[in-house]
């Protein structure tokens, strides 16, 4: 296994336990013997993470350390001032090999005579003569011209989370302000401004980068828990469940992650209590008894799709329309819905009661919540199911928070953001656009954007501007939609600040930037947009 | 309740907003869009660098909308992280201070109205921006459920 990958979390740990073992030994030296079950933990800490990480001497060391102080503190041994100098240089010499881990050198050091010493202690004999192996870590006289070398400190840091989010929001300010000056800096004829501000772009775009890649993690941070929720979850149940993991490594904005939290263990526990059958059940079924749940992670663009599946019952699609009909929604509407979007209404807040989980084979209860917390992530929910064979529920989210690369156009007499990821291609053509174009070898619908948000259209100009971009659809065949606009403008790096209450719950947008004179722009959501397109009859 | 007050001068009515809870005030030419708008919600606009949902006073209190285009006079008012936009159009404001109130009788009042304050001027009513704030979300809400 590779580990390497944990050598910061471990250095940042065990140097704090380190400190911990520095300060308990000075007041254990002064009396203070309820400093012994700290220092017992501290070591017993440090043993632990080093035999999970490989690093033997350390392990090795702090084993027979924790061994001594279990003596101590069972009360065999009484503390005294020779163990506690031996326990001061032994702390040296794990001081010594946590810097070659930390410089990937080999952890060559001798250790021997510090394991003769702490067993002859532990055995209550007087302790062999010390064998100097190295210098102390703090040298009682400071070496001439060297002073200070010793107090070496980490070169890891632990930072609180909020610091990195007002870090962020800090960065999208200057993402504002630059706006404003490219803004003069065009209409401006001084050289000395626009190098200015090209200059300013750099360093804002660097400096952006960097606190992103900061607050990335693994999403193994979140699942590292689940196996745990699932066991408990379906002991409760009376299940039997495997949990399988994929793509855990893939990384994601720190902010995204934590709110991912609560609907991952939502979908995790209606997979358990609702999909995954009896064993009794799945053996009549002619299924293995043990159920299985499918946590799967991949990066699509700049896209993160997390799905969640299961090997159970699945979703009866028509109970879930006859249910929603029967909470008041739209009987018209509802029999106009696609089976995919029928699903969807699982996610109503009225559907999410006990007896609804019974009659529709599960699912519901919390959904509302995952859907309002992925979609307002910027992020989309999807649900696949086949009746007796299984669900799969499907999140695309965004890897990273604010900063989002845009195309404005111009619809109706507004303009708003589209997402660069999203766009296939611009095409621009004389005369009025057609209700279908040719692309990609495909006959590609063509609808007005300004219609389809409600906008009045504008009058038929002498060209037009056709966005193409990709739709999802089931099976392995791509599909098209082209997106009619009224113009489009220029490429821009925008910092996309959620949609906060009221407006929260906006169809057809994802979030909103203040451009530099100070207008509110709005993101498009395509995913919602199109997915309102393909419900057109005539599409 | 007794604090310095902004009050909006609209035709027929006196609305008050206490002056700590104002956050600036904007003047834009034309409303900015707002996907989804309808009901007495107008659009959006900026403060500050923060977007800040617009509603039409007089169309809140039963009066012809603000034209779209035009100036238009928005009171941006804050508790902390809430923030809603009171577009007044071109309405006069000006100011009742706390020393002029102290003597003013006060009635409770109902709605988006906290109560009423009878003054020499007659009577000024006590806007209740936040219960305005939750009706424009649950007017948004369902406009974005409609998506």
């Amino acid at each position: 296994m590779d580990t390497s990958k944990y050598k910061a979390l471990y250095l940042q740990e065990t140097n704090s336990h380190l400190s911990g073992i520095e300060a308990g030994l000075l007041d254990l030296e002064k009396g203070s013997v309820s400093e012994v079950d700290n220092l017992f933990r501290h070591y017993h800490s440090i043993k632990g993470m080093s035999a999970s990480m490989g690093y033997e001497p350390l392990m090795v060391l702090a084993h027979e350390e924790e061994g001594l102080l279990e003596k101590i503190r069972s009360k065999s041994l009484e503390t005294t001032p020779e163990i506690i100098g031996t326990l001061f240089e032994c702390l040296d010499a794990l001081k010594r090999l946590a810097a070659k881990v930390e410089a990937d050198e080999p952890l060559d050091i001798d250790i021997s005579a510090f394991l003769t010493r702490l067993k002859a202690l532990s055995e209550g004999k007087p302790s062999p003569a010390p064998k100097p192996v190295f210098e102390p870590t703090v040298a009682v006289q400071p070496a001439a011209g060297g002073g200070g070398a010793e107090l070496k400190i980490s070169n890891v840091m632990k930072v609180e989370g909020r610091v990195f989010d007002e870090l962020l929001t800090t960065v999208g300010d200057l993402f504002m302000a630059l706006s404003s000056f490219k803004e003069l800096s065009q209409r401006s004829r001084s050289i000395e401004l626009k190098d200015g501000v090209h200059l300013l772009g750099k360093s804002v775009n660097t400096l952006h980068q960097n606190i992103l890649s900061a607050r990335m993690l693994p999403i193994r941070d979140l699942t590292e828990t689940l196996p745990r929720i699932v066991r408990d979850i379906a002991n409760r149940a009376g299940k039997v469940v495997d949990l399988k993991i994929e793509g855990a490594e893939i990384s994601l904005d720190r902010s995204i992650l934590e709110d991912l939290g609560s609907p991952l263990v939502h979908i995790i526990r209606n997979a358990v209590d609702h999909g995954i059958e009896t064993p009794n059940e799945r053996e009549s079924a002619g299924k293995p008894r043990s159920g299985t749940i499918t946590f799967r992670a991949h990066a699509r663009k700049d896209r993160a799709v997390i799905e969640v599946s299961d090997d159970g019952r699945g979703i009866d699609s028509e109970k879930i329309r006859m249910k929603a009909v029967e909470k008041g929604a739209d009987p018209r509407r509802v029999a106009a819905m696609t089976r995919k979007e029928a699903l969807l209404l699982v996610c109503l807040p009225g559907l999410t009661s006990a007896e609804t989980v019974t009659e529709t084979s599960g699912r519901g209860v919390g959904m509302d919540i995952v859907k309002a917390v992925v979609e307002g992530l910027g992020g989309a929910l999807e649900i696949e199911t086949e009746p007796g064979k299984g669900t799969t529920i499907r999140m695309e989210l965004p890897r990273t928070t604010s900063i989002v690369k845009t195309l404005l156009v111009t619809a109706g007499s507004e303009q708003f953001l589209f997402p660069i990821t999203k766009i296939e291609k611009v095409i621009e053509r004389g005369g009025e656009a057609p209700s279908s174009i040719e692309y990609a070898g495909h006959e590609v619908p063509v609808v007005d954007l300004a219609s389809i948000i409600g906008l009045p259209g504008s009058e038929a100009g002498p060209s037009s501007t056709i966005v193409i971009v990709e739709k999802e659809q089931e099976g392995e065949e791509r599909g098209f939609i082209g997106l009619k606009v009224d113009d489009f403008g220029v490429e821009l790096d925008a910092y996309i600040k959620p949609l906060l209450p009221p407006m929260s719950r906006l169809w057809g947008v994802a979030g909103i930037t203040i451009m530099g004179d100070g207008r509110p722009v709005f993101l498009l959501d395509i995913p919602q947009i199109l997915s309102r397109v393909s419900s057109r009859p005539s599409l | 309740m007794f604090g310095d007050k902004l009050v909006i001068q609209l035709e027929g009515a006196r609305l008050a907003v206490d002056t700590s809870a104002v956050a600036g005030i904007v003047e834009v030419d034309g409303m900015p869009f707002l996907p989804g708008r309808t009901g007495f919600v107008s659009g959006v606009i900026s403060l500050r660098n923060e977007p800040v949902t617009v509603i039409d006073l007089k169309m809140a209190f039963g009066a012809w909308p603000s034209p779209t285009k035009g100036t238009h006079r928005v009171i941006v008012v804050r508790d902390k992280a809430v923030l809603l936009g009171l577009d007044a159009g071109e309405a006069p404001i000006s100011f009742y201070w706390a020393e002029e109130l102290k003597t003013c009788p006060f009635r409770k009042g109902s709605g988006y109205i906290r109560g009423e304050f009878d003054t020499d001027d007659g009577p000024l009513s006590l806007l209740d921006w936040k219960t305005l704030f939750e009706e424009t979300t649950r007017i948004l809400h369902l406009e974005g459920g409609r998506g």
